[in-house]
């Protein structure tokens, strides 16, 4: 820290990220006696006092940490001292950031402050490796590192944001959201849980009339999640727009909070178009980057592009990336294999049926509820499996290996540039050595180490892919194109 | 090559190891006097445990410890030696570097020494007992690598 002038502090924001469990401790007991024993005063006071005693004493400790963190922007990079027993000082160059995150949500803007998270491919598992608070002037002094000449901006609608909101939103994790929320608020207000399967009972739905009670409250709680997860996707898509700056690419996205991820492009560990049955029927697919250092971000965080059709999807990821997508030598995966494709939805299914099946007849629950609640989720998973044995496939092409395999219920074509293919691995199990058939693994440049597998493709055919796609990554890295 | 060596790994840092492992035999210490109040058998069996530990640390282990421990700065990476019964034996190349934390906490202070985590892809590496202008060497010295043209100031 040899200027003291520039070294700057951190948003005073950033206390309150910091103090929401000192002062949740402190509030809620408080809350619990005022109204559960209004008359306990000797319980309030002995709640606030111990609490009290314990919230100053984190913040204390808060405000002295913040008083002991400095960062300042120099012409190298982000130079940050920390800590107040254990000092610590370190510089993270520009050259090695390979992804960055802004994060304004509604309070911060009202205060001028911006969340700043940058990440190299260093490994720190789990965490990035400096997430900051900023205020406005030194968050756009960050951004200035990385815009370079504007080249061309892409943008979606809101009709568009909606589509992906509704045709990518998951029930389960939208029931995640609400449960607890629902349950706690039940519980404020005195409601049981059965009064609030009661109250989602009492929504109208068509067709409940040819549904069993328990049927019909598992659709019910699956459309209100469905409901849920997708309003929140909409928040978070709306006003989607990616620009190519140059050398980085530039997402910017968000309704009540707003995010803009900056990832270096020469960083592309793997472009995935990803889609789920549906998606897929409708012929559209979403775009997520995996880069080095973006694989601290996790769920929606990595998406570049939205929904959107193929072929256009396609088109703006070739644009923005500057990646020539396009596939030369190709081989699909064989028929042979849809056995081992559809072996772990047909037998949890087997078991999961047996043991239910076993349930109802000792609980007495009907044969038809059982036989619906079971039927759908594997008929699915098993048609999906199908599905994406028959599209999936391996190939090179000019600039990128091509993979396309599932993933859970997804189905993910990865486009993976030549520099960034680390290892190819090819496995062959005793069944598959008796219908020659092999699997393949792509390992990629990544801090997590990361790999994508591809089962079921012939091994005559593959092989010449490989060495195809070993020579074009050898030629690669000889030029020094390297990550 | 190997004679133009130079372990930058401090004679300090075995004094600190040792007043560590002191500071945690009095905490020990004082944790067996408490318990003794309970049950003076535990307490006797804790204070016995924490002394021997405490030997074999301050005597034994740290000095073997310290012995393994080697760090120099090669002309293209940094090599690390560190294990008494399992070795490691580590090169570091500078262009794989991402960047380097220095720490230093109050008994390293006194002593003018620091912890050095160098951060690379896929892998973090921490050389403790540095002095801290060794520290710095390396941490320019893998500046230099992702900064080639710094290399002539």
């Amino acid at each position: 820290m040899n200027n003291k002038k520039r070294v700057r502090h951190m948003h005073p924001i950033y206390l309150s990220s910091k103090l929401k469990i000192s002062a949740f401790l402190l509030v809620l007991p408080l809350v619990r006696e005022i109204l559960i024993r209004p008359d306990g005063i000797i319980g309030i006071i002995a709640a606030a006092g111990l609490n009290t005693l314990y919230s100053a004493a984190v913040i204390s400790w808060t405000i002295i940490s913040y008083r002991r963190f400095f960062w300042r922007s120099a012409r190298d990079g982000i130079r940050i001292s920390s800590g107040l027993l254990r000092r610590k000082w370190y510089t993270v160059p520009y050259d090695r950031m390979r992804c960055i995150t802004f994060r304004k949500g509604p309070l911060s803007r009202l205060l001028g402050a911006v969340w700043v998270s940058f990440d190299t491919a260093g490994k720190l598992p789990f965490r990035t490796d400096i997430s900051i608070c900023l205020d406005r002037r030194g968050a756009r002094s960050v951004l200035g590192h990385f815009s370079g000449s504007k080249c061309r901006a892409v943008k979606y609608s809101a009709k568009r944001i909606m589509l992906t909101a509704l045709l990518g939103s998951n029930p389960f994790s939208g029931l995640l959201l609400i449960v607890p929320a629902v349950y706690e608020t039940g519980r404020i207000f005195g409601i049981s849980p059965y009064g609030l399967i009661g109250l989602a009972d009492s929504f109208p739905l068509i067709a409940a009339d040819y549904l069993s009670p328990t049927a019909r409250i598992a659709a019910k709680l699956m459309i209100a999640g469905w409901t849920a997860s997708a309003a929140i996707a909409f928040f978070r898509y709306f006003g989607h727009r990616v620009t190519g700056n140059g050398a980085s690419i530039v997402a910017r996205r968000g309704l009540l909070t707003k995010i803009i991820t900056v990832t270096d492009r020469t960083g592309i560990s793997a472009l995935s178009f990803d889609s789920t049955l549906t998606t897929a029927l409708s012929g559209l697919s979403s775009v997520s980057i995996f880069s080095v250092g973006s694989g601290k971000l996790r769920g929606d965080r990595r998406m570049l592009l939205p929904l959107d059709r193929r072929s256009s999807g396609m088109r703006n990821a070739e644009m923005l990336t500057g990646l020539d997508l396009s596939e030369e030598i190709r081989a699909d995966v064989s028929p042979r294999a849809v056995l081992s494709y559809t072996l772990a939805p047909l037998l949890s299914a087997l078991m999961s049926t047996s043991v239910v099946l076993a349930s109802s007849l000792l609980t007495g629950m009907s044969f038809y509820t059982t036989g619906l609640l079971l039927t759908i989720p594997f008929a699915w998973w098993c048609i999906f499996r199908i599905y994406a044995c028959r599209s999936s496939f391996f190939a090179t092409g000019k600039d990128c290996a091509v993979l396309c395999s599932c993933s859970g219920l997804t189905l993910r074509q990865l486009h993976i540039p030549y520099p960034a293919i680390t290892g190819i691995t090819v496995s062959q199990s005793i069944f598959q050595k008796r219908r020659g058939l092999c699997s393949i693994s792509v390992s990629v440049f990544s801090e997590k180490r990361e790999s994508f597998m591809i089962k079921g493709l012939l091994l005559r055919e593959a092989e010449p892919i490989v060495s195809e796609i070993l020579k074009n990554s050898t030629a690669n890295n000889k030029k020094g194109n390297t990550i | 090559m190997e004679k133009l060596r130079e372990n930058l790994i401090s004679d300090k840092y075995s004094c600190v190891r040792k007043l560590r492992s002191c500071a945690t035999f009095v905490l020990s210490l004082a944790a067996a006097i408490f318990i003794w109040r309970l049950s003076p058998g535990v307490g006797a069996a804790v204070i016995i445990i924490s002394a021997m530990l405490f030997i074999a640390d301050c005597f034994f282990l740290t000095p073997f410890w310290f012995r393994s421990l080697e760090c120099c700065i090669m002309p293209d990476h940094i090599f690390v030696r560190k294990g008494v019964w399992r070795k490691k034996y580590i090169r570091i190349l500078f262009p794989g570097i991402q960047y380097c934390i220095v720490s230093r906490t109050p008994l390293q202070r006194i002593y003018g020494l620091c912890t050095l985590t160098i951060l690379c892809a896929g892998a973090s590496e921490r050389i403790a007992g540095l002095e801290l202008r060794d520290a710095e060497k390396i941490s320019i010295a893998s500046n230099q690598a992702i900064f080639p043209e710094r290399r002539n100031r």
